[in-house]
């Protein structure tokens, strides 16, 4: 390494140990450490919503998605620009930073139990968050330290050391305050790359036109002729085994749409664009940020800052993706980029090494850093007060110090997923899986109560009891059982009935976002109407003006 | 954009379309109060 990688690193480290140090000195109450004394700046919340949102895995992983099946993922950008900053930050933030304080409601199952004045509501979801978000912890964990070691060739247990060491550290101490500083930070050195990479990319192939014209002959000279291939022919998980695999599912070039409800257009629709789309709705470590923020400004300003964040994180690196296919065959002997990079997950690493410049090989690792620090640093965070605030002081049922319970929580949580993350450094598939199955399960178990609960009185405890219960039963029975790539990873039904899937044919590329949710919802809806409605005063307390 | 199927450029667009609206609602509604967060935030004084 040269001076200016150890000056990047320190200058880095410091920065960091800073705004950790900053959280640290202005947490005094328990209000400060779990919903940063609600009183954050716009530009902190909206960052630090959008870094938690986007990890590595949206950077890396989709990107090669992007690369493989095209640019009909920008159909995953326009929801999470959409759906995810505006519906979310303008019909939902501002009721649910009303309710949270008028109840005095500190973490998202808080806000859920004493929504529904129910302990076992908030039990329930403290739960799912400790039994599935240490799993996509755990992903976003391994996926940061194997860049680590890829980077500065270390050994993978020092860089799991070393990372989870330098998160703890600024969690524990700064509590929401440190995290949202820290990931406002990490948010901008996103914001920068990926700025960065398109410019460089659009630029290397002559203008986005020039480039997206490129992209359809690349397809045409290295796709098109493996349609006269069979499937045998080709060596499983191979990239041309991977394209051919696309035009069998319907996709006919990176610039088109796969055709309609083919197994492709069901994969990109309900799995990647409704299954993360929608699923941010719902995610805990999400929505406590609306909590934190003291009126409604704060929350019109933050949308603006939002919407142009995310497009720069998925909407920069899915045309990234796609077009690094035209790099590849422009620049590499006519190959396109799977067949370059061998991997899907590949690809953007590999684009970044030969693409780019040497130095901004080096941001952009800061970048994939950053963006898994983010989003670990606010699970972290959300899973130490599940375990402090909503599983601990609610099941001793004494007034004891929240504060120090979350820290315990989170030294908790961290040391679980680092234990996880430490014995199984090549990511099974319940962990390479475990974001599109913590996104799924959350949208179908909470999601109609969260909104049930923020808009309509007539939403009864024994709705929101048994929309969740449906909505985990139904999304757990479609990943184990049905889904196309949760079922067979997974292998229960394999191991159970035999086959990997219990149905055929299209039905199992659907998503069990798309089948869950409106069934979670529908029982919501009809045991609501019902049910043993809430009292005036208790509905006072949630909704009064 | 004309080599973009209609599928594709209206994701492309709609991209663009709804990051303009996030920048146009921000910008417009910048200082823009609920009527309750004077009362909450003297509230939160009193706390």
């Amino acid at each position: 390494m040269g001076a200016f990688e150890n000056i990047v690193i320190i200058a880095y480290l410091g920065l960091v140990g800073y705004l950790g140090y900053l959280g640290y000195k202005n947490t005094h109450t328990t209000q400060d450490y779990l919903v940063a004394g609600r009183n954050t700046h716009p530009f902190i919340m909206a960052l630090s919503y959008g870094a938690t949102f986007i990890s590595t895995a949206a950077i890396v992983g989709f990107g090669g998605v992007a690369a493989w099946l095209g640019n009909s993922l920008l159909w995953l950008t326009f929801f999470n620009i959409f759906v995810g900053i505006f519906i979310a930050f303008v019909f939902l933030g501002n009721p649910t930073r009303k309710m949270g304080y008028k109840l005095g409601a500190h973490t998202f199952p808080e806000f859920l139990g004493k929504r529904f004045d129910s302990k076992f509501i908030q039990l329930f979801a403290a739960a799912i968050i400790l039994l599935f978000m240490p799993l996509y912890a755990t992903a976003v964990l391994i996926g940061g330290t194997h860049f680590i070691v890829l980077y500065f060739q270390i050994d993978y247990s020092i860089a799991l050391f070393i990372f989870s060491i330098i998160i703890t550290a600024y969690v524990i101490a700064g509590g929401l305050k440190g995290v949202m500083l820290t990931d406002a930070l990490q948010g901008s050195i996103m914001f920068i790359a990926m700025s960065i990479l398109l410019l460089f990319t659009v630029q290397s192939l002559g203008g986005i036109d020039s480039a997206y014209a490129k992209l359809e002959n690349v397809w045409m000279m290295t796709v098109e002729p493996l349609r006269s291939v069979a499937m045998s022919e080709l060596t499983p998980g191979s990239a041309d085994f991977m394209m051919k695999l696309s035009t069998l599912w319907g996709f006919n070039g990176w610039n088109q749409m796969p055709e309609f409800l083919s197994q492709g257009w069901l994969f990109v629709i309900t799995t990647i664009t409704l299954g993360v789309g929608i699923g941010v709705l719902a995610q805990p470590q999400l929505i406590v940020r609306f909590m934190t923020v003291r009126s409604k400004k704060e929350l019109n300003r933050a949308v603006l800052i939002g919407g142009v964040f995310i497009i720069s994180m998925t909407g920069f690196i899915f045309i990234v993706g796609a077009l690094s296919n035209a790099w590849f065959y422009e620049f590499n002997e006519g190959k396109n980029a799977l067949q370059s990079a061998g991997r899907i997950d590949q690809v953007i690493p590999y684009f970044i090494n030969e693409a780019m410049p040497g130095w901004f090989t080096f941001i952009f690792l800061f970048a994939l850093i950053s963006a898994a620090m983010s989003t670990l640093s606010s699970q972290f965070h959300t899973m130490g007060t599940a375990v402090g605030r909503d599983l601990v002081e609610v099941l001793s049922k004494k007034d004891l110090n929240s504060t120090l319970l979350a820290r315990i929580g989170v030294v908790i949580a961290i040391s679980f997923s680092v234990f996880l993350a430490y014995m199984f450094d090549d990511q099974p598939a319940i962990i390479a899986r475990s974001t599109a199955i913590f996104f799924a399960l959350c949208a179908a178990i909470f999601l109609p109560s969260f909104i049930g609960g923020l808009f309509f009185k007539g939403f009864t405890k024994a709705a929101a009891i048994s929309s969740m219960l449906v909505g985990l039963l139904i999304s757990s029975f479609w990943l184990l059982f049905v889904h196309f790539q949760e079922a067979k990873q997974l292998g229960v039904a394999k191991a159970l009935f035999g086959t990997d899937s219990l149905l055929s044919g299209n039905i199992i590329f659907v998503d069990a976002l798309v089948i869950a949710l409106p069934l979670s919802a529908l029982t919501a809806i009809v045991v609501s109407k019902f049910s043993k409605k809430y009292s005036e005063e208790h509905l006072n307390k949630c909704f009064s003006k | 954009m004309e080599h973009l199927d209609f599928g594709v450029s209206l994701a492309f667009w709609l991209c663009i379309l709804s990051t303009v609206l996030c920048v146009v609602y921000g910008a417009m509604n910048w200082n823009k109060e609920d009527k309750e967060n004077l009362r909450d935030i003297q509230k939160m004084g009193k706390r």
